[in-house]
């Protein structure tokens, strides 16, 4: 099993504040992967820690709290209208002088990131999954609530089409 | 540069951007920013909650009446599907299994007597999938249509005999690179191809005879021929991702007809997606789950050649993977209440909305999904998962009759992705 899961499964034991001290960054990075707001990704997460937070006392005792808000940020970040929201509420903290800063997709090729996002739902959540997080697919799996024959088939065909967009060869 | 090499880099300079921005503002992760959020939410909640009372206190006067007036709950009990040709209840059952060895994912494919017996692998081991459609079988049940994931990230057709010999991987020089066939036509002399690098066809199951249906390209989805093979069926995603059901004639004269209303989504499964909509049997009609709303699904029946769709109504739950009894008077599908961690159960319900009952009743922390029909309809197949928070802790294939009064384990698994009901294989 790899490292990062025996950790996400201690985490159980831990206090929501814990969790969160330890999830946020990446579950943020998986929400602006995924949504393309450099404005909107930060609420996203927070809405899905949120949801944690509001449930604690059952999602801390599942063996991988981590697993379940990636699964809902995952869910959340590919909502056109949650995404909105999410975009619409920052820009109005923005105007108030509090700053949301991200990273610029810019530095990290755009055209792959956009060509991830333009993909559907469940395939850009793979993607994003395996590429990102360099996550194997059993644990795919667990975060989206798929089976691992469903996980392959969302890469296999998302890999294809990024690789048709993009102009890429796909490797052997 | 291949896409391997460009995704890695670009996730690696992505982290990179990440970390060196939170190095610049550090306060950006701490605990207490995610405590202004909480703040803030409940603030606005309030605040969005006293405005919608007051509207709300005014809708209800009018909704009530409507509501109580015409809200009735079916009372049709009868369960017992009129058979009147039985093709045979013993009929070979394919199935999908996951192994997981060594941190790699293997799939194999297997056939299996409805009783448990005579577990046969199929096809070579690997990512092939035998199976994944709810037509997948020859119908004289002796071959099943494969697919075969290739090294190369293409995807190829094959055909094995229920026994597991004689796997024979289509070959045709005309075909695109990705050529998927998912299905056989009624008579057993075609293939239906709609999971392809650019087009849906059909083909001879022989390899011969290449027909180009569509200039659009169908994915993954249910796909089949309806009633005698004159037309066919699949789903198509757009940039959306709204997935509209689609019917053409397979002659190859006929343009595309939308079948799905532009307002819904066809809903697709993600652990049986080749369930997902379903011909009637004389091939008229198609019924299909869809997402009505970001939170609700129904189900619809609509024409083979358009028309208006008609929404079947299923209280108080969300219905998936339809499938139509052979007889023509049951649809069986999997829903569940829409509340969060709800268990899905299998139920039946007529075409005209009457009768809806549940078949399985599983135990706390277990799931039943997407029901098909043996093939004399006097039995359900479907998949029982059964979990501890998300960890799963078991996988079965199972059947029950129709009124859910008896059910039979067929096997237990590692890991599910399709299944398929043949019927009595010839001699």
């Amino acid at each position: 099993m790899p490292e990062r899961f025996h950790q996400a499964i201690d985490e159980g034991s831990h206090t929501f504040e814990d969790f969160y001290s330890k999830e946020y960054s990446s579950v943020v990075r998986l929400a602006y992967a995924l949504s393309g707001s450099r404005t909107g990704a930060e609420d996203l997460a927070q809405e899905a820690f949120l949801a944690a937070h509001r449930d604690w006392q059952r999602i801390g005792r599942y063996d991988q709290p981590s697993a379940w808000v990636r699964r809902v940020v995952a869910n959340l970040s590919v909502s056109l209208i949650r995404r909105r929201v999410a975009e619409t509420r920052a820009l109005a903290r923005a105007a108030s002088g509090e700053r949301t800063i991200l990273p610029d997709l810019g530095a990290s090729d755009p055209d792959f990131w956009d060509a991830v996002r333009s993909l559907p739902r469940r395939k850009s959540q793979v993607i994003a999954l395996f590429y990102l997080e360099d996550r194997p697919i059993a644990e795919i799996a667990e975060i989206l609530d798929m089976t691992h024959g469903t996980v392959k088939r969302h890469l296999h065909d998302g890999r294809l089409t990024l690789a048709r967009r993009l102009h890429e060869e796909v490797d052997e | 540069m291949t896409l391997d090499d460009r995704a890695r880099r670009a996730a690696r300079n992505f982290h990179d951007a990440a970390e060196d921005s939170e190095r610049a503002a550090p306060d950006r992760r701490s605990f207490e920013r995610f405590d202004r959020y909480l703040r803030r939410r409940r603030r606005n909640q309030r605040i969005a909650a006293a405005v919608v009372a007051t509207f709300v206190v005014a809708a209800v006067f009018g909704a009530a009446t409507i509501v109580l007036g015409e809200r009735t709950v079916p009372a049709d009990r009868d369960l017992q599907p009129n058979v009147e040709e039985p093709t045979g209840t013993n009929g070979k059952i394919v199935f999908n299994e996951d192994f997981m060895q060594n941190d790699s994912d293997f799939v194999y494919s297997f056939t299996i007597n409805p009783d448990g017996s005579d577990r046969t692998q199929v096809g070579p081991a690997g990512p092939t999938v035998c199976g994944g459609n709810d037509d997948t079988w020859a119908p004289d049940g002796a071959e099943i249509v494969c697919q075969a994931y290739r090294r190369n990230l293409t995807v190829g057709t094959a055909t094995v005999d229920a026994d597991g010999s004689n796997y024979e991987v289509l070959s045709n020089p005309d075909v695109p690179a990705s050529f998927a066939c998912v299905a056989w036509a009624p008579d057993g002399t075609r293939l239906l191809c709609p999971f392809t690098s650019d087009w849906v066809y059909t083909i001879g199951s022989d390899g011969k005879d290449l027909v180009r249906l569509t200039s659009t390209s169908a994915g993954a989805g249910p796909a089949g021929f309806a009633g005698d093979g004159s037309y066919a069926y699949f789903t198509v995603e757009d940039a959306t991702e709204r997935r509209t059901l689609f019917s053409v004639k397979t002659d190859g004269s006929g343009r595309l007809t939308a079948l799905s209303p532009p307002s819904v989504s066809v809903h697709v499964n993600d652990y049986f997606d080749g369930v997902s909509a379903d011909p009637s049997p004389d091939g008229s009609k198609m019924v299909f789950a869809a997402d009505v709303t970001n939170t609700r699904r129904a189900l619809y029946i609509v024409g083979i050649k358009g028309g208006e769709a008609r929404r079947i109504e299923t209280p108080d739950i969300d219905p998936t993977s339809a499938q139509w009894s052979p007889d023509g008077s049951w649809i069986a599908f999997s829903a569940r209440p829409p509340t969060a961690n709800a268990s899905y159960d299998v139920y039946l319900i007529h075409p005209d909305g009457r009768g809806m009952a549940a078949v399985t009743s599983p135990a706390d922390g277990c799931s039943s999904y997407a029901p098909i029909w043996s093939p004399d309809g006097t039995k359900l197949l479907f998949e029982t998962q059964c979990s501890n928070g998300s960890a799963i802790i078991s996988t079965t294939l199972e059947t029950a009759s129709v009124d859910g009064s008896e059910s039979s384990k067929v096997v237990d698994l590692n890991g599910l992705t399709a299944y398929s009901w043949g019927r009595l294989a010839a001699g």
